[in-house]
């Protein structure tokens, strides 16, 4: 693995703050715990940006008019049963 | 731990039509999914071409969540066909969940929920699958 040197330059409290949360989460120094911090807060910035795009999704289904399946569980059920018999008939029946 | 999610947890979570699926759909990042390519094609049908284009583009970014196109084993839909599944296609999703190894496969379909009974994985509700995610009974992918 590449690695780039850095210097870091942090006022006096953040890196009083960086030491002790070190010690309380028993981390061996300060750069494990600084990598592993930013790994999980890129994590969250992930999926926090999925969850936009998951939301964007659900606006534009809404917005035409949904799935068009029914009312009800039992009636999106029923109408999805009857989408995979079709699609397996006319895709998949000749396999099995 | 690998899960496979029926389509109607993708049409009632994308609908916002039940907490629990729509939930299940957050989760997905965070989760190892498997899901035949007839799934997919269920969920998408009544979707606009950029709709399904947004579908894919979200799988693709969950790490986890792969979609399997390769066909079921012919014996193993055998053996589901005789479990008196309603229709042979249920049979090919219980005989892909045994395939792909999943632990649980999560549906609301009733069908599935009463009558798919088998050792090979478990058929749970979205909302049992979320009791048992967050009490840490079933951990990330």
């Amino acid at each position: 693995m590449s690695t780039q040197e850095i210097v870091w330059t942090v006022p006096d409290s953040l890196y009083r703050e960086l030491s002790w949360a070190k010690e309380e989460l028993a981390f061996p120094d300060l750069r494990d715990f600084i990598s592993q911090a930013v790994q999980r807060r890129l994590a969250e910035l992930r999926h926090e940006a999925w969850q936009r795009e998951f939301r964007h999704l659900q606006q534009s289904v809404a917005t035409t008019g949904g799935f068009g399946l029914g009312d009800t569980k039992d009636e999106v059920i029923t109408n999805l049963r009857e989408i995979r018999r079709e699609i397996f008939e006319a895709e998949y029946a000749h396999l099995y | 731990m690998r899960i496979c999610i029926d389509s109607n947890q993708f049409i009632f979570g994308i609908s916002g039509s039940d907490a629990a699926s729509e939930e299940l759909m957050l989760l997905l990042p965070y989760l190892e999914v498997v899901l035949p390519r007839l799934i997919l094609k269920e969920v998408t049908r009544n979707l606009s071409t950029s709709q399904v284009k947004a579908l894919y583009t979200l799988f693709n970014q969950a790490a986890h969540v792969a979609i399997i196109d390769e066909p079921v084993p012919v014996d193993l839909v055998a053996k589901y066909v005789r479990f008196n599944l309603p229709q042979k296609a249920d049979a090919v999703i219980g005989a892909f969940a045994e395939w792909q190894e999943v632990t649980h496969l999560i549906s609301d379909n009733r069908h599935f929920l009463a009558e798919l009974q088998t050792t090979a994985f478990e058929v749970i509700s979205p909302n049992e699958f979320l009791r048992r995610f967050y009490k840490k009974e079933i951990s990330y992918g």
